[in-house]
């Protein structure tokens, strides 16, 4: 498996707006890397470019440090699981994973036995002879991933490889993508719009943002630590509470704060504060039953937008729509944005509490 | 025009025994469901469960085989789509694709039944609410082929609450609007709907999102009702091991026991280290994978083979991996690597006992 490169790679499709601009990224053999952000962020046109689908207007890409920026997709060796499994439907489960074997003349016995043992690691033995368009979409995608697996690829490129799932096939496919992953090594780009995804599966997740990157770090760094707005407000289900604020100490300096619905807690109930407990009266506005947590909408006297706070707690709790409530949030959780730059301030948890005192 | 309900619109619907068979497949099989006005029922069910087979039923786009459906006291099963008053939401949008998205969502209100209901000054009124509570008022202009596909879904859903129907029947209204939207779009939406006048059937085969806007929730499993109840107790409580896979995330652990007992307990009551000294189940197992989410980790690992009990049932997969929900960061987790033992408990308390052979929840 190879490390894979790409240094200050761009992208133009019409010599003006650049898709992608100076992108540097890389990712250790054995690994796997999200390329993760919204429609139209880049990420699908830097899988083309490392796929060899389609060539960068400047910048290279390496595997093993080996310039592979003008070999062909075919001269790579990589292979792609596609968000729509794109499977040969009316061949059987066997002869679809057979078929990068076959193209490449190899003979009988060892097709069969490559194939056998691939299907033992994807369990898909009992349904070996069956033909695919036959099976649910879980099963077509593990098909699809044994028949990228079979060529020993340097790389191996998941597009969106759960989107068109149903909720419970995604959740086992998850699982079963980063077991593989893990057990066998592989040097994975994972390309995908939705953050859970990209946290739960990757060793690094690359956040990007109009064709160039948000922040580069482990999952739990993103979530932990975003950058600047736009991760911040990107990464977590349900999303950060923002709140615009200005100092009261410096009127020229306006930040937003950012709170995660979990770090909102009920200031009645016994939970233990590291630092500081800022508190706040609001009301329910609404309950959010989600079985092990609940949602609610808060309507304070914080100027976040609308007035709504978005709170997460354990579920499924006594909270009913219209009562009042004290809650409570550390201020060692609240990040803080500078509002012109977007980027992530520094401010200690004593000067978060005198900013704070104005709306308690 | 008041907005305040009057008597004839406050109208409950009332199905009882309705059947449907499409040739020798019985898609449904003696459904019996009540909605208020005001309340949200939400069907959820995996695909082919025969959640929009009941929809069409309700708008008289198919006919039922057997029971009745009522609005009101009225039977409604023989009078045509239009007669019903039904708004009905499709999965698959159907926006006709040479009006704009105003003239779509314009469209139920100047349909010849609905002639001199609304003033045109009240008709774009309720257009331009609707427009801004979905957040396309800026594309009002646009074909429907200028759209992605979660703005064709938001289009199709202003033109179903443009509407002041008998009832709402929304199929899977919200599935492709990414997650943010999603969250926003649905609370926004309950609370339009609570505050209606009308009775509203929402199908969705996502069970957390059934949990999050109903009044009540119906599981839908091979064409009959498994469990009719409230969010919480749908959750606390699931009629049975089919119910309890499907609503969760993740799904309850299922584990057969040695002497023959199912067992059931959610991935958020597994702990690492019981604190308290209360009887626990402990499970031996090796880490299957590790996955981070920011606010919880999820651990997954297989039972090890001494704990590992055939129950005569299904998924043999399912039984060996289960799941384990641990709150706050990884970083506070204990060292942990894929292949290695793991012992965890889960208190006795928070175990739910099945039938070995049925499934059905006992108490």
């Amino acid at each position: 498996m190879a490390l894979v490169e790409l240094n200050q790679i761009s992208k133009s499709y019409d010599g003006k707006a650049f898709a992608v601009k100076h992108l540097d990224l890389r990712c250790n053999s054995g690994e796997m890397i999200a390329l993760l952000g919204p429609s139209g962020c880049g990420k699908t046109s830097t899988l083309k470019m490392i796929a060899g689908l389609e060539s960068p207007s400047s910048g290279t890409i390496q595997f093993n440090q080996k310039d592979v920026t003008a070999l062909t997709s075919a001269q790579r060796n990589i292979a792609m699981v596609f968000e729509d499994y794109a499977l040969y439907s009316h061949l059987s489960v066997f002869e679809n994973i057979a078929f990068p074997l076959r193209v490449k003349k190899q003979k009988n016995p060892d097709i069969h036995r490559i194939v056998t043992q691939m299907l033992d690691l994807l369990r898909l033995q009992d349904i070996r002879d069956v033909q695919v368009n036959t099976l649910s979409g879980g099963a077509q995608q593990r098909v699809s991933i044994g028949r990228a697996l079979v060529r020993h690829p340097e790389v191996i490129l998941f597009d969106e490889p759960l989107s068109h799932l149903d909720a419970d096939q995604r959740v086992q496919l998850r699982t079963e993508i980063k077991r593989l992953q893990i057990t066998n090594g592989l040097t994975s780009v994972l390309v995908t719009h939705d953050q859970t995804e990209a946290i739960s599966m990757a060793d690094v997740v690359a956040v990007m943002d109009g064709g160039v990157l948000a922040q580069v770090d482990s999952p739990q760094g993103i979530y932990d630590s975003p950058s600047n707005l736009f991760v911040a407000g990107f990464i977590g289900e349900p999303p950060m509470n923002f709140i615009k604020a200005t100092l009261p100490w410096d009127s020229s300096q306006e930040v937003m704060l950012g709170i995660r619905p979990e770090h909102i807690r009920l200031a009645n109930t016994n939970a233990s504060f590291t630092e500081l407990p800022l508190q706040l009266h609001a009301q329910i506005m609404d309950v959010e039953p989600l079985g092990d947590r609940d949602v609610l909408t808060l309507n304070s006297a914080l100027p976040s937008q609308r007035g709504h706070l978005l709170m997460e707690i354990q579920g499924p709790s006594e909270n009913i729509t219209g009562s009042h409530v004290s809650v409570a949030i550390a201020a060692d959780k609240i990040h803080v944005f500078d509002t012109k730059t977007e980027l992530k301030m520094h401010m200690s948890p004593q000067a978060i509490q005198s900013l704070w005192a104005q709306w308690s | 025009m008041t907005m305040n309900p009057t008597p004839e619109r406050s109208k409950s619907l009332t199905l009882h025994g309705v059947s449907k068979s499409f040739g020798s497949h019985e898609v449904l099989k003696t459904i019996d469901l009540e909605i208020k006005p005001g309340e949200i029922l939400a069907i959820t069910g995996s695909s082919g469960a025969g959640k929009s087979t009941l929809a069409r039923l309700i708008s008289g786009l198919e006919s039922c085989d057997a029971g009745t459906i009522r609005l009101g006291q009225q039977e409604v099963q023989t009078l045509t789509p239009q007669a019903r008053g039904v708004a009905h939401m499709f999965e698959s949008y159907a926006l006709y694709p040479n009006r704009t998205v105003f003239e779509n969502i314009a469209s139920p209100l100047l349909s010849p039944t609905q002639k001199g209901k609304f003033t045109p000054q009240e008709i774009h009124h309720r257009i331009e609410e609707v427009l801004h509570l979905t957040e396309i008022h800026a594309l009002k202009d646009r074909l429907p082929s200028q759209l992605s596909g979660g703005q064709k879904q938001r289009v199709a859903l202003c033109r179903t609450l443009v509407q002041d129907p008998q009832l709402y029947i929304l199929d899977e209204p919200i599935g492709h609007l990414d997650a943010k939207l999603k969250h926003k779009l649905r609370s926004e939406i309950k609370r339009r709907l609570r505050m209606s006048a009308q009775p509203t059937l929402w199908l969705t085969p996502d069970a957390i999102e059934a949990m999050s806007i109903a009044t009540q929730v119906a599981v839908l499993i091979n064409g009959r009702i498994a469990q009719k109840a409230s969010p919480s107790e749908i959750f606390l409580s699931p009629a049975n091991v089919e119910v309890a896979k499907l609503v969760g995330d993740p799904s309850m652990n299922i584990m057969p026991l040695p002497n023959g007992d199912l067992i059931g307990f959610r991935p958020h009551h597994v702990i690492l280290n019981p604190t308290q000294h209360l009887p626990t189940l402990v499970v031996e197992a090796h880490v299957y994978t590790i996955e981070p989410f920011g606010k919880y980790t999820l651990i997954t690992a297989s039972l090890n083979a001494t704990q590992r009990h055939s129950s005569g049932s299904e998924d043999r997969d399912l039984q060996l991996i289960i799941s384990c929900k641990i709150p706050g960061p990884m970083t506070e987790l204990p060292d942990l690597s894929v292949g290695q033992p793991i012992t965890f408990h889960v208190l006795h308390q928070h175990l739910l006992n099945f039938h070995p052979q049925t499934g059905v929840l006992l108490q």
